[in-house]
């Protein structure tokens, strides 16, 4: 009896970086675009094993005449395994600065970083007070990205940071954010600095000093003799903003503290997951099976990532294969 | 005369196995210390619901004697569910290595699993704290960054916020006596840390921080203890969370749990609890080479008390 497992399915392509969740490590990969096989032209195939660089791919490429074989090589976008079992970071890149605009631009060179990716930047020189945290962020080419942050009002722009990816920035949902802007009102909404992973439904602690504006969310306003102060989410627009039932007008708006008072050791405004508010069922796609929406969910796990060169466009089928071998010499 | 050595002698096996194997690094597992302990039933579903009463206000407002009610007030609860998620790892070992290796491997091998097994709970629990608890900044040092290294300000900032919370501390202090060097030690809080933070606590000694060898009577310390302070007993481990160049002057920061009775929660499962398995050569095919041995275990936590549990983030002073 081998003790080697075989894994096959289909799923239809996102048009950038496709997951695929495994019970094993594979060390063969295969994926066949259907989609673009039928038309006859594309990536229609890649395969991958064990002894290629992460992001490399085997790759067949349909065009007016026979399929043209190549190789992507080390961070191609290929395939990519990952075991994410702790938190883990990317390479240490360094750049120029963090501009002051709407939407913060980072420029460094040669970034390799696509929107969606969370990544901590640090060791500014200017702008203190965005450094330290980690952001989900925009990809605006090659050499620049953005932060869900507005630093039009900032006293200067940065003009060094340094910046790594966080590899696996949701192994525990629902839990600590850091909030980058919150705007007040009849309802509460709030932008958090990497994905939140709230439902509908989940109740919410602010954790606010002095130092960022609106302290009257804090959950210790309230006379900590009878409850503190939670609120309840009641809309998710995206992954980084949600609204709550925060009745807040008049309260003092948001704002980044400079960065000389943030040099001297303010701790970032954050809101946090106590509980939810949900009583029915549903399945937020965790490995382990269903779960109800708003619970604290282990979200390890492991297996490999269709990268967005082998990918095809959106809504393209895809047929997968993973192996791992018992023999590898 | 020739004298026959054993350099002139054909090459034979010189080495004995030494008796004892040598002992494997291992870190405290501190983190399921202060943790609540609840088990999951059988058939109980894949999802445990904790349920927590809000404080009604009290009625110090008078009635009066115009005979008319005041208002009812209308009881409240917070749901807080966690997920059951599984766990496992293995060892295949062909018949040949128990066969012919001098020493048992069954049996440390065995032994390996079962600290991975303790390793990996431990170290999902440090994990999801990091993740779901949230975090005050070090302002107290002087190491210019944010967070700047541990202090007795910081210490006292954060013991207010948990007893300004309310939170429950947890008992078995020690009393004073009558010793040079001693000092009591009162019901605390727990403060999970790094053993790399431990020049910087030293440095804290003459603000109030006690060694646990200077404890009146330190039988009742716990192995991984390194000392007290204020409201804080303080365990240390090397498996402490540490998120490298992450401060603001990228130094590496590193986060204290301090945490109160109740502040999370870990959840087993009944009828699966930490499980060692051994499969005989005999299960593994036709010609029996193969034995194995498993180990697998289900578990869940929960942030119960989010007024009782803060990590304290800080970077070294030096």
């Amino acid at each position: 009896m081998g003790y080697g497992q075989t894994a096959m399915g289909q799923l239809l392509s996102n048009g950038a970086n496709n997951v695929v969740y495994l019970p094993f490590d594979a060390n063969s990969l295969e994926v066949t675009n259907y989609t673009l096989s039928a038309s006859g032209t594309g990536v229609n195939f890649a395969s991958w094993n064990s002894d290629m660089a992460q992001g490399d791919a085997i790759v067949s490429t349909l065009t007016a005449g026979a399929p043209v074989i190549t190789a992507l090589g080390a961070g191609g976008n290929g395939f990519s395994t990952f075991s994410a079992g702790t938190n883990f970071f990317g390479a240490v890149k360094t750049g120029s600065g963090i501009t002051q605009a709407a939407a913060a631009v980072v420029t460094i060179t040669a970034h390799g970083y696509q929107t969606g990716d969370v990544v901590l930047l640090y060791g500014t020189t200017g702008m203190l007070q965005v450094s330290g945290v980690a952001y989900t962020i925009t990809r605006t080419g090659a050499n620049t990205f953005t932060i869900p942050v507005n630093s039009s009002g900032f006293a200067a722009a940065a003009t060094a940071v340094s910046a790594k990816k966080v590899l696996y920035p949701s192994l525990y949902f629902p839990g600590t954010n850091f909030i980058t802007a919150i705007t007040v009102g009849a309802t509460t909404t709030v932008t958090t600095s990497a994905p939140h992973k709230f439902v509908v439904g989940q109740e919410v602690a602010f954790h606010i000093s002095s130092n960022w504006g609106t302290t009257q969310l804090d959950s210790n306003t309230q006379n900590s003799a009878t409850n503190p102060q939670y609120f309840f989410v009641t809309s998710v627009p995206t992954a980084n903003t949600f609204v709550c039932n925060a009745v807040s007008a008049g309260f003092t708006a948001f704002a980044y503290p400079t960065s000389a008072v943030y040099a001297t050791g303010v701790t970032p405004a954050q809101v946090c997951a106590v509980g939810d508010n949900n009583t029915g069922g549903g399945s937020n796609g965790t490995i382990n099976g269903p779960a109800i929406f708003g619970s604290f969910v282990n979200n390890t796990g492991r297996g490999f990532i269709i990268g967005s060169a082998i990918g095809g466009a959106s809504t393209n089928v895809l047929y997968w294969k993973a192996q791992s071998f018992d023999l590898v010499s | 005369m020739g004298i026959t050595t054993t350099s002139s002698l054909g090459p034979v096996i010189l080495q004995s196995l030494a008796p004892a194997m040598l002992y494997v690094s291992t870190p405290m597992f501190n983190y399921i210390i202060p943790a609540d302990k609840v088990t999951m039933p059988m058939r109980g579903g894949t999802t445990m619901r904790f349920l927590r009463p809000r404080a009604l206000t009290p009625p110090t407002i008078q009635l009066g004697n115009s005979g008319l009610e005041p208002p009812p007030q209308v009881p409240q609860r917070d749901i807080i569910d966690a997920e059951m998620a599984f766990f496992g790892t293995s060892c295949i070992i062909n018949e040949q290595v128990i066969l012919q290796d001098q020493d048992p491997v069954l049996a440390w091998v065995a032994d390996r699993l079962a600290i991975a097994m303790r390793q990996a709970e431990d170290i999902i629990l440090r994990d999801y704290i990091l993740s779901a608890a949230s975090v005050i900044n070090c302002d107290g040092g002087g190491n210019g960054d944010n967070p700047t290294q541990i202090s007795v300000a910081d210490l006292s900032q954060v013991g207010a916020t948990l007893d300004t919370n309310n939170a429950f501390k947890f008992m078995a202090g020690e009393i004073g006596q009558d010793r040079f060097g001693s000092a009591p030690v009162r019901s605390a809080y727990f403060m999970l840390s790094s053993t790399q933070i431990q020049p910087d606590l030293d440095a804290l000694q003459g603000q109030g921080f006690n060694n646990v060898w200077n404890y009146s009577n330190n039988s009742n310390a716990l192995q991984s203890e390194y000392g007290a302070i204020l409201n804080f007993r303080i365990l240390t481990s090397s498996e402490a969370p540490v998120a490298p160049g992450a401060s603001m002057n990228g130094r590496d920061v590193f986060y204290n749990t301090c945490l109160g009775k109740q502040a999370v929660t870990h959840i087993d499962q009944d009828g699966y609890s930490m499980q060692l398995i051994y499969r005989d050569p005999y299960y593994s095919g036709p010609l029996a080479q193969n034995a194995t041995l498993g180990v697998k275990f289900a578990q869940s936590q929960a942030l119960t008390q989010d007024t009782a549990i803060r990590q304290l983030a800080c970077t070294r002073g030096s």
